[in-house]
């Protein structure tokens, strides 16, 4: 999904890329922030997304991409020097409260973030946003899942299927 | 229309990735969701089985487990999941598990994590995880320690059967609360395992085995009490070893350990017992190695004269008494400041420690007590029993350091504290072991065995030992060490000029003058000799004196011209 760039060279301790979403708005970010994504490191490895030219990401909106963005941001520092070795106990809670709170968001929200996090290779975001929805899932009924992930209702087909499995499954349920 | 289903339609990897972070139990009831949810857990990098631990629980996952094979057995399902079986020695007589295979590349390629990530945990936790998230959903790194307080001790646990786990994809595994047997930490059979982790468990096993191993935490864990537990991690990097019960373990050699964590209680790694208490040499090369031991038991330890373990002692006459206060002749002349200076560090927190009998003996003789420091001393603590190029081999051999008996009957010997130059130092370990072994007439023949069978053995024993108080004091007390090292230099020096005169003219130096650096050794403090006459000078003009009685080695053994 990265275009391919022209090298720049330009590897400043500050250095910032553009990033393109797909509604055409811009972000300027650290160079660092966004090579958490394993997806756009190589590009910019490469000095791609220096400049004027920016990084063009089609399958991530703007609303998405600056939600990825701030949480790339808020954990740029911490993968930077390797995580835990040089983290405090503060620092780590404190990103942890950041965690909380920035999954706490509606559900569309968190299906784009997933997409974006798995297009762009983000592994923390991944984890994060999986973390999330198996908290929604975990200890509930099959229905409650279903309409807490927001399935369609079942048809009477695969009720009678759900049904079945129900009795197959039993065991689980114990 | 109806609301679309989000979450169905993301890509592949992504919801096996999601129910990686539930338990089995829940991982498995979303099969029942849609037809789409049908085999997605079966594809899952993770299986985690958490339950309570009391019977209740243990029973209820071995129930769970049983099924789960039952669904495999029917093939209902591609081949992800390989099974391990689990007995739990409370309620249910067996049941098995299943690790967690990433399956295919495929799928691992799919879990986007990392290339193959897959966790297989097995944590039993009091509380029920459905709770909350913090027992074991927390965040992975961070919450390793906030994870113990949520486990106990009980007396009911789950065994892990005699059973070898293999998986190809396996790379992380967590064991808490479990009895493993024999055989189930022979993990050769995992080739990307890197990290293994034990709390809280009842280790029966004989052999920790993985040759991708990294990292190794056993933590809070129950070894057996009847044999050292072999461990063989020749890729180990980082080993923490926190407060386990049992027999230490014999460690193999680790090339690339770098960080060596060990907290233990006093009997399993330095105890009194020279076979048990050694601190694995393998421990040694580690850059960061912690130890956390009583001073008192490094002491005791230090005075530990491995060699003596297979050898009778006996209560100490007078002239012994005299005799074995020699010991310590490097230090004892000219250093006798850093000598006692070195045994009071040592044993500044052992003050009984003086007091220490000692109680050692072969299997066939009788036990006797001795005072610690009445022990004879047969211990290399120079450098060239155990460090390179200190020295040129004399007879045009390699230079090499001497650490086995064939060095050692190569090694020509040198005017000891009583002036005896045995033909080699061969000779001198079995002579010197002879005095002390001295016993009454009828254990002559045994005796005279265990001198002759056992010594060979030693040598590697004690130049391990040496090798290791090197080590040991280097890190404890680096001044002694630095001042030793430095004597040392100074002997080794001397030794060598030593040895190019003894080749040149075929005997030892006749005046101790002539080489000041071996002084104290040659000249030692005028003591009482076994028939009770004293000696004034033994180093000066009485070199090649007779041996004092019939039976010592040296005299029944020709010496070379």
């Amino acid at each position: 999904m990265a275009a391919p760039e022209s090298g720049d060279g330009n590897n400043g301790a500050a250095r910032m890329v553009t990033l393109i979403s797909s509604d055409n708005t811009r972000f300027e970010v650290e160079a660092a922030a966004a090579s958490l994504s394993q997806t756009l490191q190589l590009t910019i490895l490469d000095g791609g997304g220096g400049g004027g030219d920016g990084i063009p990401l089609p399958n991530v909106d703007s609303a998405t991409l600056s939600k990825v963005l701030e949480y790339c941001i808020k954990h740029a520092p911490a993968a930077a020097n390797g995580g835990a070795p040089n983290a405090t106990a503060v620092d780590r809670a404190e990103l942890e409260r950041f965690d909380n709170e920035f999954v706490n968001i509606d559900q569309s929200v968190l299906y784009s973030l997933i997409m974006a996090a798995h297009n762009l290779e983000i592994e923390g975001l991944q984890s994060l946003v999986a973390k999330k929805v198996a908290d929604m899932i975990k200890g509930k009924s099959p229905m409650e899942i279903r309409r807490t992930l927001g399935f369609p209702d079942p048809t009477p087909e695969e009720q009678a299927e759900m049904n079945a499995h129900m009795l197959e499954y039993g065991w689980a349920y114990e | 229309m109806a609301k679309i289903d989000r979450i169905s339609i993301l890509p592949n990897g992504v919801r096996e990735h999601i129910l990686s972070f539930l338990t089995a139990q829940d991982a498995v009831r979303t099969t029942v969701l849609a037809r789409r949810w049908r085999d997605v857990w079966t594809r899952s990098p993770s299986l985690r089985f958490i339950g309570d631990m009391d019977r209740e629980s243990v029973g209820r996952i071995s129930n769970f487990v049983d099924h789960l094979l039952d669904v495999r057995l029917r093939g209902a399902f591609p081949a992800p999941w390989i099974p391990v079986r689990l007995t739990s020695i409370c309620s249910t007589p067996s049941a098995t598990i299943w690790t967690g295979k990433t399956g295919t590349k495929a799928a691992a390629k799919c879990c986007f994590v990392s290339s193959a990530m897959s966790i297989w945990s097995l944590w039993p936790t009091r509380r029920r995880s459905t709770g909350g998230s913090s027992a074991w959903c927390a965040h992975e790194s961070a919450s390793a320690c906030d994870r113990i307080d949520h486990i106990y001790r009980d007396h009911s646990i789950l065994g892990l059967a005699d059973q070898r786990l293999v998986t190809e994809h396996l790379i992380q595994l967590e064991l808490a609360g479990v009895r493993m047997f024999d055989g189930f930490l022979d993990l050769s059979r995992c080739p990307a395992l890197l990290e293994l982790k034990i709390e809280n468990c009842l280790v029966t096993a004989e052999k920790i085995q993985c040759p991708s191993l990294r990292h190794l935490s056993i933590i809070d864990s129950n070894f057996s009490s009847g044999y050292h537990t072999k461990v063989s991690l020749p890729g180990l990097i980082t080993l923490r070893w926190i407060q386990c019960s049992g027999m230490a373990p014999l460690l193999e050699p680790m090339q690339s350990l770098t960080t060596a964590i060990v907290t233990s209680e006093l009997t399993s790694w330095l105890s009194e017992d020279p076979v048990d208490g050694m601190l694995p040499y393998a421990l040694l090369d580690a850059t960061e190695l912690k130890l956390s031991v009583p001073r008192d038991m490094i002491r005791y330890s230090k005075t530990t004269v491995f060699i003596f373990y297979f050898f009778a002692v006996h209560e100490s006459s007078e002239q012994e008494e005299q005799q074995q206060q020699s010991e310590e002749v490097p230090f004892a002349h000219g250093l006798d400041k850093v000598g006692s200076g070195e045994e009071e560090a040592l044993g500044a927190s052992g003050s009984g420690g003086l007091q220490t009998m000692w109680q050692r003996g072969p299997p066939q003789l009788p036990k006797r007590l001795i005072l610690v420091e009445k022990r004879p001393l047969v211990r290399p603590t120079w450098k060239k029993f155990f460090v390179q190029e200190t020295l040129p081999w004399p007879f045009g051999m390699n230079q090499e350091p001497a650490y086995t008996w064939e060095h050692y009957k190569h090694f020509p010997d040198f005017p000891d504290r009583e002036g005896r130059v045995f033909a080699t130092l061969v000779y001198w370990v079995v002579g010197e072991l002879w005095d002390f072994f001295r016993v009454e007439p009828e254990y002559m023949e045994q005796a005279r065995n265990q001198a002759y069978n056992t010594c060979p053995k030693l040598i590697t024993d004690m130049i391990y030992e040496a090798q290791l108080w090197d080590k040991m004091e280097a890190k404890l007390e680096p001044k002694i060490h630095e001042e030793r090292l430095r004597w040392e230099g100074i002997m080794a020096q001397q030794m060598s000029a030593m040895f190019t005169y003894m080749q040149s003219t075929g005997a030892p130096p006749l005046h101790p003058g002539l080489f000041p650096g071996l002084h104290p050794f040659l000249v030692p403090p005028p003591y009482v000799t076994p028939q009770g006459t004293p000696n004034q000078s033994v180093g000066s003009n009485n070199l090649t004196t007779s041996p004092p009685n019939a039976w010592s080695p040296w005299h029944t053994h020709p010496r070379p011209s």
